[in-house]
Formats: structure tokens, C-alpha cells, sequence
């Protein structure tokens, strides 16, 4: 168990240098050139030649990328705006920020955004999934999974303005969705959040709520849970007691993928809402061509998606002793 | 003042900010309202032209506003945060906002009537506006006594020398370029070869340049006569810099500020107080009250979320205002309906006037006959719509705005206010005429739901009358750089320009002095007219400004008429609401806006 | 570092493949004559009601899509009309329809858009088809580029396998949507011309490159552990013994048995392309006006403009999305069944 996560974070490290590589290329290939974004109004060749300097950009790309991987783990201190301490991922050329004080000012949002939802469509999902696979055949199961179908087939990017019409826009039952930070005020918190979470727990708890019935059917059958019904085992008992637990498995699967998209990220949630979290970040990145911020959000969003990989793969020997890790 | 940096950021801030669903600009459905008229008497006001002031209008304290009482807070609602808190820099309208309560300069305007609407030049931290003796070669400028920084320490001619000075090194990349150009009398950026490093080197500005015999004086002397110098001085780009705090590039995120309110903290993008300056002597300013003890200021506010707060109008929102945020069109309808809203509210015209670019380098650009078949032909409509109907464009027929002395409503030679959808039945017989149907014509547009929108319907416009257009899109980050490039590629593009000051002449020569064309410069269409080129120089030497005004209108005339290298589009204008509590709130057509300076709780 | 989700997802679907063979015999052997498990799997379908129907929507949008020039000819507008400078009676100044309902009527049926007043009914039908073809590109090229790739990492083994799965495995940690923002700009920056338009063909081409890139990885990933069990099966060692050359043993042998996957895969990824292209032109990196594109009148529908004034816009592209993902989800319910009649619903 030990060795496979050791195994499993090494490997996760020689992907985000890769992607480092990528986005660095990227970066170089992208139409603009950042330092004609800070060289303003005024801009002489020799302006722009100093900010070049400034940035690091007149030095070869090799050497751009060991500089940024060295401050990485020692941090840096030749910045004109002050020391940068490890992780360094240096300053923002657009705001002239630290990226990694950026990137932990904005998790707050996408955190809460990620839990929020999370916590609403499992509920929802689950709940409602079981009980469709509990009630198997009735009118009930029908109808919840119809809706399932169809509400899952909906789009953030259509849900989201819709409801912002009808709910903010003509009917003004809620304010704009927006951002107070829960130690500030947590009603404030809970309902500037409220449509976004409503629009992303309608569209994942859907999925849910089809993957939690269609496993529970599934393990019902399974031999295991067949042998306890077999040994005079009620009917409820085995349902939550054996088959739930084994119906657990692809969900968390789905569960590690959505909570790394999540947590990477929301980019079209938080396009929609206009939130300004880790999503919003990475488009600002690439609309400025800022490379420090873009590097700082990509890796971490690649982190994220690693690091929820390796979390469910670790699950999985928790809950299904079957499972080997090999 | 170019409008390019800045509106592009903050277009562009919206588009990042991914709140396409939120913006203000992008909406509309206004039904039209009856605000014009007022508009237009607003800004006709503005005509009567200004004055400079002596040393008895330039003596504090300003006077008391009717009903005025100290006290209370005042929350402020802005959209962008302020990106640069240097003199130097501060090129943007919302940063100048913050400007007039916070930074001091040499000069400033003052209102002279309680609407905001007739102004005078007087002297700010100078004894008044300047004194000439030359025609406007030598300017001499005299300190009051008594000014200090925020923290005690006095405002000496040192650091007056220091602000000119540090305008000249390479991180200063933001602010008005004009006095540096006078000074080194040069256009364009070769200013920068007159001191290259700034002060920070140990060189100096010689006393031919700019002289600083004693503690008080100032002295700048050009190589010709510059009368608009007490106007430049106003501008929020040259108030004071402490040399002793000068801390170059970080001096742009805590500066030393002069003004009646100092910043107590600022949270980038989230939150700026300003509290009261304790060491601000109201007898040493003409032009700014404080009567509010804060200023709690709090960004990323949308237009409908501060128009949204506003209206809302209970507890701390009574007192809520935004200095450059509009009310967002969905409710500028209603708002303007209701007559106690509508109190609540100023409105005029911003300073930017939008204008349709003909490249003149491009060959097929030469011939006059196409070019006046693309003014015929181009519709204004989709570009008023894209920004929200009539309330917030004004259709305009030439290239001088309302707000500018020498406007004239009248003038329209295509036909614009009656037609503009443009005329392409008119259009296709000129090109037709000229042998040029099917001519290519490229489209260089900013990238912008706005620009998408907006350049789509007028390439389908102008595609009406047999032109082939080609669309471009120019990322919104970098779109004045690249049309401002010599060698584009664009036949046509759209840009927009606010007057500096409210006379012409920050209008006309920095975009139709044919001398002037170069990488960056803001002569878009690259027209090189000796006509215009000889009228600028006799305009500029007009000291009379009624008959100055005149002589920039005829130019201006001559250009959209004659030459027909720039064809003007509309006229910006907005809306602002204040809370219920806000007492003083006056628009202020040459800060564009709501006049921070006066505001109280009622 | 294959993890075990993929052992248990490629396992799974041999097994699957196992199953059907002795359980489609008895059924062969019932029925005097021989039919192929193609004939079984179409009998099978066609006995699926939902499934039949689903196929007729899907097939539905694919004609509208492919018939919309047509089907805008006949109806007498097309989808570049500025009708708000056409006919500028039936705008307000800021250009939402004055008529209720976005202008819908006999002569618009869908309405106008809100803006520069483009007709919404030949708008989604271009719409449509623009979307549906780009996403069907993306699904041939991933499908070929998850083929050649997984059987070769299955069938070959060792080093090429560890290879193949390495790269799987780094692009999977890609975070894809920031990779498609990031890129779509410099893939188009490779065609553009200096004078002319973008053309629509460059942010085609750049579209489908970009999510071909990061979009054959999973069906890859099942083909490879599919194959992986095939290799060890008699018949291909049969083959093997019989001295045929691998390409033959892949052609002949291999890939019909991965036929299933194949195409219960790829009616699951059609429409989750056809949602990330929208995606990305709701963004503002895909498609952009006035080419018209199902996800930039998403982009439209969210703009204040729309929000505010004319809500009816919003539910022409979004109903129509809706009914299409939900059908195709249907028809991959229903193709699955249909191969595989073992596996519980």
C-alpha cells in the first residue's frame, strides 16, 4: 500500500514537470507578447526591451524553465517586487501579485463552490438514486430516472443564465450570485453561492442519482449480496448493510473525476456566475498572457486531478478488500 | 486621453472577470428616454469656455456647499480595482476619481457654479494658475505656504522637481505624456532621451528646462509658447510625488498622497478605505471639501450590483455612491421613469467620442471617392445598439464632443442623424462611379462581445454597398498597440478618444498632425494633410480661447468633410446614481463623472 | 503505473466480450439459420422501443443539420441578415425585438436575436450543423487515433505498451478546458494570414485538433486492456501458431472483437464533444459571431441583453441541446443493450 502511493506520487511529480513543459510551450507559442501588455501607452522598443529584461524573458526558454523549476523549491528573491518564497511561482505580469498568494486567494471560492455542490448533489443524488433502486419498477423509479436523464443532459452554461434570468434577472427573488468569505459573514456566504450551487448540484446530482441505482441493481445480484438474502438476512438489512458498500466503488470513481474538475477549476461555472475563483484565473491567465499565473494554475489544477486520482485509488482497498494494489 | 489603454483593461477585465453575463455594457432594451435634451443643455454650458484664476480664487478653503455637514461614511462602488496609485501612471478615469480626493497637483479645476458644469483653472498647491510673461514660453509657479504630505512633512519645489523628473524614467509608462514632450520639445516618446534614467541617476533637468531657484518656486521654460500649460497641470497625472518617499515602482501601491484623504489600507481588487488627512489644511485648497470622515471603497461591483445596492437604499447603501460605475442599462428605464430615482441621479456625456478610422497608407485607401463611399455606407446603428441603445450612444456627426468648446450640433455632412443605418444605395453609385465594386476591405475589430457584435452587423453594412470586407480580430489587451502600429494592415478600425482638457487641442493634433505619424502614435489614420497640419500650428498659438475653439472646429470640419479619413461614430454618455444620504452630488463634465470632492452625508 | 481502475474497466469488458459468444450460440442454434452477431445485435435494438426512437431524433438532427441550407432556402432567410438594420421598425435602439417573445412570428418563427437582430430559426439550424459536424470530425479522429493506439499498446506489449500507457496517463492529468483555452489561440495563430479574415475552416480545423488531442485517451484505455485479454486467447494464438503476420492477426482477428466497445464508446463521446465544443464557443475561444454555432448562442442567451429582455431566446438552443444529448444518451443505452443484453439497466 505504502509502495504503490509512493510510486503513485512520483509518477504524479514527472507528470507535472511534463505539463510544465507544456504549458512553457505553450506559452512561447501564444500570438502576443506579455510585455507589450505592461509597456502601456508610451511604449519605446527600449521600454519594451527593459521589461523583456525584467521578466526574464530575453533568455532562453531551457534556461526560463530551470530558473521557474529551481524557485519552485528554494523560492527566489530576484524580483524588483520583493522576495518570493517557495513555492515560488514568481509574480504576475498583469498585477504584479505573488501567483501562489493569488492562487490562496482565490481557493476560498472555488472551495466553497466545489463543497457546496458537492455536498448537495451527493446528498441528492445518492438519496434519490437508492430510493429509485429500492422502488425498482415503480412510478417513482420511473420518474426519477427520466428526470435524471434529462437533467443531466443539461449544460452549466445553459442552466446557469436561465436561472440567473428567472430567479435574479425578472423575478429578483435572489441577488446576483457572489462572494463573501465565511468568516466574514456566512449568510452572506450561503446565499451568494446558492444559485451556483443549486445549477451544479441539478446537473451532477443527476448523474448520481443514475449511477447510484443502476450499482445498487447491479449489486443486488452480485453472489455476495444473493448469499446473505440466502441466509434469511431482511431485505433493508442487505440493501444498506452489503449491497450499498459494494455499489460504492464506481461512484467514487465519478465522485474523483467530478471533485477534481472541481477543485481544478470551474472555469464555465464561474464564467457564468462571474465568481472570481481559480476558473476565472486561468482564463484571465491566458487573455493577459501572463505565464506565472498561467504555470501557477495549471499545475495546480493538474495537482488536484493527481492528487484525487491517487485519493480514489486508495479508496477503492479500503472499501473492496478485493481490489489489489498492485 | 487616449481611451485606449484604459477602456481596453477594463473591457477586457469584464471579459476576464467572465461576467459577460454581468456587464452593463452589453445590455440594453432601454425604451428610450427624454434625457438628451438635458444632456445637451448640460454640456453646451461647458462652452462659455474657462478661465485661468488669480491668487484670490486659488485661497482656501473652498466654499461651503448649501446644507453640507461633516461626517459620516461614504461606501464606494467600483467595478475595477485601481491598478496604479502613482501620479505617473494614473491615466484612467476611475483612478482619477480617486485622484481628486487623495493627490495635489500645481493646478486644479474648480466649479464655479454648484451643478458641476462651469469651472475655472486656479492654482491647487500653487498660488494660482501659473503666471506668463513670454506668450506662455516661461511659466512661474509659486507654492502656498502651509502644504504638507500626509505625514507632516512640507511640499517643497524638490519634490515638484522630483514628479517632472521621474516622469522621464523607463517605468513611468502609464501617465499623460504632454508636459515631458513640451519640455524636451520633441513628439512622440523621444522625450524620454532628455533624461533617460529620470532623477534617480544623479542627472538632472538643466535650469533651461526647468528651473527650482528656492524652496517655492517652480519655473518651466519650452522652446514655444504652450498656453494650455495651467490646463496640463490639472490633469491627475502630474500631482505631486514626494522625493524623499519616492520608491519608484513600489511607490505605485503606497504612494505619499497630499490630498484630504489618505489611504488607510487597500486590499488589491477587494477593498480601499481613505480616511481623513489630518494634515490637510483647508486654507490651502481651493477646490476640495472633506466633510466625510471615510471612504470605504469596495471593488468588483458590477453596474447592475452597484446600481442594484444603490437602489436598495437602506442602511449603509443610503449612503452609497460609485465614482465611475453607471446605472447598468436594464435599469436605466426605469430609474429615469421614476422622478424620485431620477433625483438621485446625474448624467452627461463622457469624453470619448467613437470614430471609424480610414488607413490612408493602405493604397486603396488614397482615393477619396471610396472613402466617401465608406462613410456613406457605414451604419452606426450596430454600434449604438452594442453598447445599449440611445441612452448610452449619441449617433455624432463630428469629431469634437459636446463636452468641447467649438461644438456644433449641426454639423453632419453624411448624413448620419438621419440615416444611420448609412446609406449604401448612395454608396454603391460612388464606388460604382470610382470602378471600385467588390473592393476588399479589411476590418480590424477588438475582440469584445461588443466589438463582435458591433463589427459583424457593420461589415454586413457596408458589404450592402459592394464592398468585400474582410473582419479582423485584434485581442482586446493589445488592440491600440496594434492599430497604432505604422505598418497595420487594417483598411479600416474603430478607435475612440477623450478630450484631456476641455478644449480641442488635446483632440486634434494628437490625432490629425500628419508630423506626428509613428509606432504608437495616436494619428490612427495616418492623415498628413498640410492644411491641417498648418491650421494646428496657427490654432495652437490662438491664446484668445473662444477664437481658439473656432479655429479647432474648422479643422475638424475640414477633416470629416473634406479629407473624410476618420468617420465619427457616436458620443459616450452615462448615467450614476447615489444613495438617498449623499448630499452634494453634482456630474462633473471635466472629471467626467460624479465630483468626489464635494460629496457629505446628508 | 496503470491503475487499477483501467485493469478493472478493460477486465470488465472482456469478460463482457467472453460472455457473449456462448451466450449468443444457443440463440444461433435455436434459430436454424445462421445469423451473425450483427443481425443479433440489430434484432435486438429494433425490439427496443426507446432506442428506435431516440435513433429517429438523432437522425433527425443530422439531417436538419446536413438539409439547413436547404431548409433556409425554402423558408427565404438566411442566418447573416442584420435585421436590425433591415428592418429596424421591429428593434428598440438597443436592439431587443419590440414584439414579445424575441419577435416571434409568422414571418420569424423562432424570433430575432436580441442584438443585431439575426433570424433564430436559420440561425439554429446552421447552428446545428456546424456543431454536429465538428464533433463528428473529433469523434472519427479520436475513434481512429484510440484505435491504432490502444490495439497496438495491447497487442504489442512491453515497451511500446508502457509507452502508449505513460502517455495516456499524462494526458488524462491534463486540465483539459484550461488546455483548450490556452491553445485554441496559438493553434489559430499558426494558419492566420496577415490580411485576411480568420477563416472559419482555421477555427474548425483548431477546434477539432485541440480536442482530438485530449479526447482519444479513454476509449484507448479500454481498447487497450480489451486487447491485452484477446492476446491471450486461443484463437489469436491459433492464429499465431498458423504463421499469420500481425497485421493480418490484428485485422481479421482483433479488431472485429473490439467492434463493441468501439461503438458503444463513441455514441457516449459524440454528444460529450458536441457539449465541449459549445463549451468553448460559450467561452468565447470556439466559434464566434457571426458564424452561426450552437454553443456561441449559448454565449448570446447569457448576456444581459437576453437575460433582461427577452428570455424566449435562451430556450431555442437550449431545448434543442437538451432533446439531442438526452437522445443520444438513449441511443447509447440502447446499443449497448443491444451487444451486450447481460448487463442490467
Amino acid at each position: 500500500m505504502l509502495r504503490f502511493l509512493l510510486r503513485r506520487i512520483l509518477g504524479s511529480f514527472v507528470i507535472l514537470v511534463l505539463l510544465t513543459v507544456v504549458a512553457f510551450l505553450l506559452f512561447f507559442g501564444m500570438p502576443r507578447d506579455p510585455a507589450l501588455l505592461m509597456c502601456g501607452k508610451t511604449c519605446t522598443p527600449d521600454a519594451l526591451a527593459n521589461i523583456h529584461h525584467t521578466l526574464g524573458l530575453d533568455k532562453s526558454i531551457p534556461e526560463q524553465f530551470w530558473i521557474f523549476l529551481s524557485g519552485l523549491v528554494t523560492g527566489r528573491n530576484d524580483f524588483e517586487q520583493g522576495p518570493c518564497p517557495a513555492p515560488c511561482f514568481g509574480y504576475s505580469y498583469h498585477t504584479n501579485e505573488q501567483v501562489w498568494s493569488t492562487l490562496m486567494d482565490r481557493l476560498p471560492l472555488t472551495l466553497s463552490l466545489a463543497a457546496g455542490a458537492t455536498v448537495a448533489f451527493l446528498f441528492v443524488g445518492l438519496g434519490t438514486g437508492l430510493l429509485a433502486a429500492w422502488k425498482r419498477g415503480s412510478f417513482v423509479d420511473k420518474s426519477f430516472t427520466a428526470g435524471s436523464m434529462v437533467l443531466s443532459s443539461m449544460q452549466i452554461y445553459f442552466l446557469g443564465p436561465l436561472a440567473l434570468a428567472i430567479l435574479v434577472y425578472q423575478t429578483h427573488i435572489f441577488e446576483e450570485p457572489d462572494y463573501t468569505p465565511i468568516t466574514d459573514n456566512p449568510a452572506a456566504w450561503f446565499t451568494g453561492l446558492i444559485i451556483p450551487w443549486a445549477v451544479l448540484s441539478t446537473i451532477f446530482a443527476a448523474q448520481y442519482t443514475r449511477m447510484a441505482r443502476s450499482s445498487m441493481i447491479e449489486q443486488l445480484q452480485e453472489e455476495h449480496v444473493r448469499t446473505a438474502r440466502a441466509k434469511g438476512m431482511s431485505g433493508r438489512y442487505v440493501f444498506f448493510r452489503y449491497a450499498w458498500r459494494g455499489s460504492l466503488i464506481p461512484i467514487i470513481t465519478i465522485l474523483g473525476i467530478d471533485l477534481s474538475s472541481l477543485l481544478g477549476g470551474a472555469i464555465i461555472t464561474e464564467y457564468t456566475f462571474g465568481l472570481p475563483g481559480l476558473g476565472r484565473l486561468a482564463v484571465e491567465s491566458v487573455q493577459f498572457s501572463d505565464l506565472p499565473l498561467l504555470l501557477g494554475v495549471m499545475l495546480f489544477s493538474a495537482a488536484v486531478i493527481l492528487l484525487c486520482n491517487i485519493v480514489v485509488d486508495a479508496c477503492y482497498a479500503f472499501i473492496d478488500p478485493r481490489v489489489r494494489l498492485s | 486621453m487616449g481611451k485606449g489603454g484604459r477602456h481596453a483593461y477594463a473591457a477586457l477585465s469584464l471579459l476576464a472577470a467572465g461576467a459577460l453575463v454581468l456587464t452593463g455594457c452589453s445590455s440594453g432594451g432601454s425604451k428610450g428616454s427624454d434625457n438628451d435634451k438635458q444632456d445637451k443643455e448640460n454640456a453646451q454650458r461647458q462652452q462659455a469656455g474657462i478661465s485661468f484664476g488669480d491668487a484670490k480664487d486659488s485661497t482656501g478653503p473652498a466654499a461651503e456647499l448649501p446644507g453640507a455637514k461633516p461626517g459620516g461614511t461614504i461606501t464606494v462602488l467600483q467595478r475595477d480595482s485601481f491598478a496604479h496609485l502613482d501620479p505617473g501612471q494614473i491615466y484612467v478615469s476611475d483612478e482619477m476619481a480617486l485622484s481628486q480626493l487623495i493627490h495635489r497637483g500645481l493646478t486644479a479645476y474648480k466649479a464655479t457654479s454648484d451643478d458641476g458644469k462651469k469651472h475655472e483653472v486656479v492654482g491647487d498647491l500653487a498660488t494660482d494658475s501659473g503666471t506668463t510673461t513670454d506668450g506662455g514660453k516661461t511659466w512661474k509657479y509659486t507654492l502656498k505656504d502651509g502644504i504638507k504630505w500626509a505625514d507632516g512633512s512640507p511640499i517643497t519645489a524638490k519634490d515638484v522637481r522630483q514628479t517632472f523628473e521621474r516622469l522621464f524614467a523607463p517605468f513611468i509608462s502609464n501617465g499623460p505624456t504632454y508636459i515631458q514632450q513640451w519640455l524636451a520639445n520633441t513628439p512622440g516618446t523621444e522625450y524620454r532621451k532628455l533624461l533617460p534614467d529620470g532623477p534617480y541617476k544623479g542627472k538632472h533637468l538643466p535650469d533651461s528646462v526647468l528651473e527650482t531657484p528656492d524652496d517655492k518656486t517652480i519655473l518651466f521654460k519650452f522652446k514655444s509658447a504652450k498656453p494650455d500649460l495651467p490646463y496640463a497641470l490639472a490633469m491627475a497625472g502630474y500631482s505631486v510625488v514626494s522625493a524623499a518617499k519616492d520608491t519608484k515602482v513600489k511607490y505605485d501601491k503606497s504612494p505619499m498622497t497630499s490630498g484630504p484623504y489618505k489611504i488607510s489600507e487597500f486590499k488589491s481588487g477587494k477593498t480601499m478605505t481613505l480616511v481623513k488627512n489630518t494634515n490637510w489644511d483647508p486654507k490651502t485648497d481651493a477646490v476640495r471639501h472633506q466633510y466625510v470622515d471615510q471612504f470605504n471603497i469596495e471593488f468588483n461591483k458590477q453596474f447592475e450590483d452597484s446600481t442594484k445596492a444603490i437602489l436598495d437604499d437602506s442602511g449603509a447603501n443610503a449612503t452609497a455612491i460609485s465614482f465611475s460605475n453607471q446605472v447598468d442599462a436594464g435599469n436605466l428605464t426605469k430609474v429615469l421613469a421614476d422622478a424620485a430615482l431620477k433625483n438621485r441621479t446625474v448624467s452627461g456625456y463622457q469624453p470619448y467620442v467613437g470614430q471609424m478610422n480610414i488607413n490612408l497608407s493602405q493604397p486603396e485607401m488614397q482615393d477619396k471617392t471610396v472613402r466617401e463611399a465608406i462613410a456613406y455606407a457605414l451604419p452606426i446603428t450596430p454600434f449604438v445598439r452594442a453598447f445599449g441603445g440611445t441612452d448610452a450612444m449619441e449617433v455624432a456627426g463630428g469629431l469634437i464632443s459636446p463636452t468641447v468648446s467649438g461644438y456644433d450640433p449641426k454639423f453632419d455632412p453624411f448624413g448620419k442623424k438621419a440615416k444611420p443605418a448609412g446609406d449604401p444605395a448612395k454608396a454603391k453609385e460612388l464606388l460604382k462611379k470610382a470602378g471600385k465594386t467588390g473592393l476588399k476591405l479589411t476590418f480590424g475589430y477588438i475582440n469584445t462581445p461588443e466589438g463582435q457584435q458591433y463589427s459583424t452587423a457593420m461589415a454586413a453594412g457596408l458589404e450592402k454597398a459592394g464592398f468585400d470586407v474582410q473582419r479582423q480580430e485584434i485581442p482586446a489587451e493589445t488592440y491600440y498597440d496594434q492599430v497604432s502600429k505604422v505598418k497595420n494592415n487594417y483598411d479600416i478600425f474603430h478607435t475612440a478618444w477623450g478630450a484631456d482638457w476641455p478644449s480641442a487641442s488635446t483632440v486634434i493634433p494628437p490625432l490629425y498632425d500628419g508630423r506626428q505619424i509613428q509606432d504608437g502614435s495616436s494619428n490612427y489614420s495616418h492623415i498628413n494633410d498640410p492644411k491641417v497640419n498648418a491650421d494646428i500650428d496657427k490654432a495652437n498659438t490662438i491664446t484668445d480661447p473662444i477664437k481658439a475653439a473656432e479655429a479647432w472646429n474648422k479643422i475638424n470640419e475640414y477633416i470629416v468633410k473634406d479629407v473624410v479619413s476618420n468617420i465619427p461614430t457616436a458620443y459616450y454618455k452615462q448615467t450614476q446614481i447615489a444613495g438617498s444620504k449623499i448630499g452634494g452630488l453634482a456630474y462633473d463634465d471635466v472629471i467626467g463623472g460624479v465630483d468626489p470632492r464635494r460629496l457629505f452625508v446628508k | 503505473m496503470t491503475s487499477p481502475i483501467d485493469i478493472e474497466g478493460g477486465g470488465t469488458s472482456v469478460v463482457v466480450d467472453g460472455d457473449q459468444q456462448p451466450k449468443s450460440k444457443p440463440e444461433e442454434a435455436k434459430q436454424l439459420e445462421g445469423r451473425s452477431p450483427g443481425q443479433l445485435m440489430w434484432i435486438r435494438f429494433k425490439r427496443d422501443r426507446t432506442g428506435v426512437i431516440s435513433a429517429y431524433v438523432v437522425i433527425f438532427f443530422f439531417v436538419v443539420g446536413l438539409a439547413a441550407p436547404l431548409i433556409a432556402k425554402l423558408y427565404g432567410k438566411d442566418p447573416y441578415t442584420v435585421f436590425a438594420d433591415e428592418r429596424p421598425e421591429l428593434f428598440d435602439s438597443a436592439g431587443v425585438p419590440l414584439q414579445p417573445n424575441g419577435g416571434i412570428s409568422g414571418e420569424f418563427w423562432f424570433g430575432l436575436e436580441p442584438g443585431n437582430g439575426y433570424d433564430v430559426f436559420t440561425k439554429l439550424l446552421y447552428g446545428i450543423r456546424n456543431s454536429l459536424m465538428i464533433s463528428l470530425a473529433v469523434t472519427v479522429a479520436t475513434v481512429l487515433t484510440g484505435i491504432v493506439l490502444g490495439v497496438a499498446a495491447g497487442y504489442l506489449g512491453g515497451k511500446p505498451d508502457q509507452l502508449i500507457s505513460r502517455v495516456i496517463d499524462f494526458l488524462l492529468a491534463f486540465p483539459s478546458q484550461l488546455f483548450f483555452i490556452a491553445s485554441m489561440p496559438v493553434v489559430v495563430s499558426l494558419f492566420v494570414s496577415p490580411r485576411d479574415e480568420t477563416p472559419v475552416y482555421v477555427r474548425v480545423v483548431a477546434l477539432i485538433a485541440v480536442q482530438w488531442v485530449l479526447g482519444w485517451m479513454s476509449l484507448a484505455r479500454i481498447l487497450r486492456g480489451t486487447t491485452l485479454a484477446l492476446r491471450e486467447r486461443e484463437f489469436i494464438e491459433a492464429a499465431k501458431v498458423s504463421g499469420a503476420s500481425p497485421v493480418r492477426i490484428i485485422r481479421r482477428e482483433i479488431l472485429p472483437n473490439v467492434v463493441t466497445p468501439i461503438l458503444v464508446q463513441s455514441t457516449y463521446m459524440l454528444p460529450n464533444f458536441v457539449t465541449a465544443e459549445a463549451g468553448l464557443s460559450f467561452l468565447g475561444v470556439g466559434i464566434v459571431e457571426p458564424t452561426p454555432d450552437w454553443g456561441q448562442m449559448f454565449s448570446k442567451a447569457s448576456t444581459e441583453l437576453v437575460m433582461q429582455n427577452d428570455i424566449t431566446y435562451m430556450f431555442f438552443p437550449g431545448i434543442s441541446m437538451i432533446i439531442f444529448i438526452v437522445a443520444f444518451n438513449l441511443l447509447g443505452d440502447s446499443v449497448r443493450d443491444a451487444f451486450d443484453p447481460k448487463t442490467a439497466r
